[in-house]
């Protein structure tokens, strides 16, 4: 069961987003880091695709925070909500400026910013299992759109990480041919990828 | 957008001889010119309640007109909510915003019964921006969105197009749930005896 | 038949060397490989990992020194005690630009608030908005005869519902 924020929790978080907005720079450091994890992790790595890209998403989110801080308007919802956003923004930005496949498209990611702008803020648990489970569910419906063993191939080497000769034995395949399974596989999903048309259920 | 912050020296001697001997603290701070919240502005006052009992008297008008199957002369008296001009401009009052949901709530209903479902798709978008907060208010205009969303799924469907006919029907399970969440955190809120509404 | 349709017909010798380098990007990341860089896509979606500490602490340095360059102020290390804190609070805290601020400050009168409290049961789907904006008004224009009375110094002291 996710723990939702408490009143007792919300109203400390409210203080220090004011101690924050006063200048408070430790307070400020205090809230970035509270939610840093959940940022990176189920917000921009999946959408971004590139440890070092989520990075520097975050520590761009975690600028324009500072810098609009004084902006924020306290609603009883918590901090996570807005810091959220921004964190999309910054996402959007970046994937706009880069050519990779990804499984985000830049559209996408446009729906979910104004998704977020309107659709009522979570508690920051709940907010970040959905966050989680969209990502789970998008990886899926890609693998869902390229032959099974290809599929098979991908889940077992890269996302459940196996070794390379586990994997080819339980393909029942050598090695070698297996790598060339690995390669076909990512070929097949890269272009199950850019035929892909726009998601837009979520507005 | 982007305001610098400024430093502003209002102290008296005194306060700034107390600041300098306990460590020369500066607050510095931005005009927002943002909305004042509602604990902390506006106090109830005249100029709001002849906006609520505006708002009354038009809705009642809205009942009789109903009754009268006269669904465009409702519709019409509800526009006179959303257009009428608000107290204290600028602020954000909690119970003009509530006031204003249900209105759009009310609107996106009469649209539907009269098949305009684009109408009534923009009527719980607006009104949607207006309650941002978990409340009954925005609860009830996500289940109305979502029954906006099934209205449209049967048009798309009827016009051949099954790929944005599922979308939407997706997007209504969406809001359905959603509507949900809402309803539950503000029974939860209430159980707990916690924060009720103001800020 | 396309290696999309069969996944095990014979490789090609472009195939075999794509392939081989493929397995070298995967096992180095320094490597360059769009390839490469989609399969880590695929497992950061699925099995994001968590930031590491000293990341995280990077990014909250890189963030606060670049936001408060751009923001142009001056953001100031505050480290006093309780004490300072009240007295502070009595005699220095000042709200700038807050927007209008009533003569009397409002004490002891009812304010703007959200009308929930007023609501104990969901609403209704189809309907209800007349009779809930009924509740609205007939409760505020309580709160403004209130009001009324307490500015004139008469009447009772109870709060706002």
């Amino acid at each position: 069961m996710v723990r939702r924020m408490e009143a007792g929790d919300l109203e400390a978080e409210r203080l220090l987003v004011e101690k924050a907005q006063r200048g408070d720079r430790v307070a400020m450091g205090e809230l970035l880091r509270k939610y840093g994890n959940a940022l990176y992790a189920s917000v921009l790595l999946p959408r971004l695709g590139s440890e070092a890209a989520a990075k520097d998403a975050l520590g761009e989110t975690y600028a324009k925070v500072v810098e609009r801080i004084d902006r924020f308007t306290w609603q009883n919802v918590g901090f996570y909500p807005w810091l959220r956003t921004v964190a999309l923004r910054v996402a959007l930005d970046a994937l706009r400026a880069r050519k990779r496949t990804v499984l985000w498209e830049a559209e996408d990611l446009q729906r979910e910013v104004d998704a977020s702008q309107t659709t009522t803020p979570l508690d920051q648990a709940v907010q970040e299992k959905r966050d989680r489970e969209a990502a789970k569910v998008r990886v899926e419906a890609a693998l869902n759109k390229i032959h099974e063993r290809y599929a098979r191939a991908i889940r077992m080497r890269v996302i459940e990480e196996k070794p390379r000769e586990e994997v080819a034995k339980e393909l029942g395949v050598t090695p070698a041919t297996f790598d060339v399974l690995l390669h076909r596989a990512t070929a097949a999903l890269k272009k199950a990828l850019e035929k892909e048309e726009p998601n837009d259920s979520v507005r | 957008m982007g305001r610098m912050n400024t430093f502003h020296a209002r102290a008296t001697a005194a306060m700034l001889a107390l600041s300098m001997a306990l460590g020369g603290v500066m607050l510095a701070r931005c005009d927002k010119g943002e909305p004042v919240k509602a604990d902390e502005g506006a106090v109830v006052d005249n100029e709001l309640l002849a906006f609520l009992s505006l708002a009354r008297a038009r809705h009642h008008e809205a009942n009789l007109l109903e009754q009268n199957n006269d669904v465009p002369g409702a519709i019409t008296a509800l526009q006179k909510i959303v257009d009428a001009p608000k107290p204290h401009p600028g602020q954000r009052l909690p119970e003009v915003e509530e006031v204003l949901a249900d209105t759009y709530a009310r609107m996106a209903e009469l649209k539907l019964g009269n098949k305009d479902v684009a109408g009534a798709q923009h009527d719980v978008e607006t009104g949607l921006l207006h309650v941002t907060e978990p409340t009954y208010f925005r609860g009830h205009l996500l289940e109305v969105y979502g029954i906006v969303e099934e209205a449209r799924t049967t048009e798309l469907r009827d016009a051949g197009n099954t790929i944005e006919a599922d979308k939407a029907r997706q997007h209504a399970l969406v809001l359905l749930r959603e509507a949900v969440d809402v309803q539950e955190a503000v029974i939860g809120r209430v159980l707990d005896g916690g924060k009720e509404g103001g800020r | 038949m396309t290696q999309f349709d069969d996944p095990d017909a014979p490789p090609s010798e472009e195939e075999i060397r794509e392939s081989q380098r493929l397995r070298e990007a995967l096992d180095d990341a320094s490597k360059e490989s769009a390839d490469a860089d989609l399969l880590r896509a695929v497992k950061h979606a699925a099995e994001p990992k968590p930031i590491a500490k000293r990341d995280l602490d990077e990014a909250v340095k890189s963030g606060l020194s670049r936001g408060e360059r751009r923001s142009g102020g001056v953001v100031i290390r505050v480290a006093f005690g309780a004490s300072f804190v009240l007295a502070a609070a009595a005699a220095i805290i000042f709200f700038l630009g807050r927007g209008p601020v009533q003569p009397d400050a409002g004490a002891g009168l009812a304010h703007a608030r959200s009308t929930q409290p007023l609501f104990t049961e969901r609403f209704e789907t189809h309907g209800g908005e007349s009779a809930r904006i009924d509740r609205i008004a007939v409760a505020r224009a309580a709160d403004l005869r209130e009001n009324h009375f307490a500015r004139w110094g008469v009447g009772d002291k109870r709060g706002p519902k």
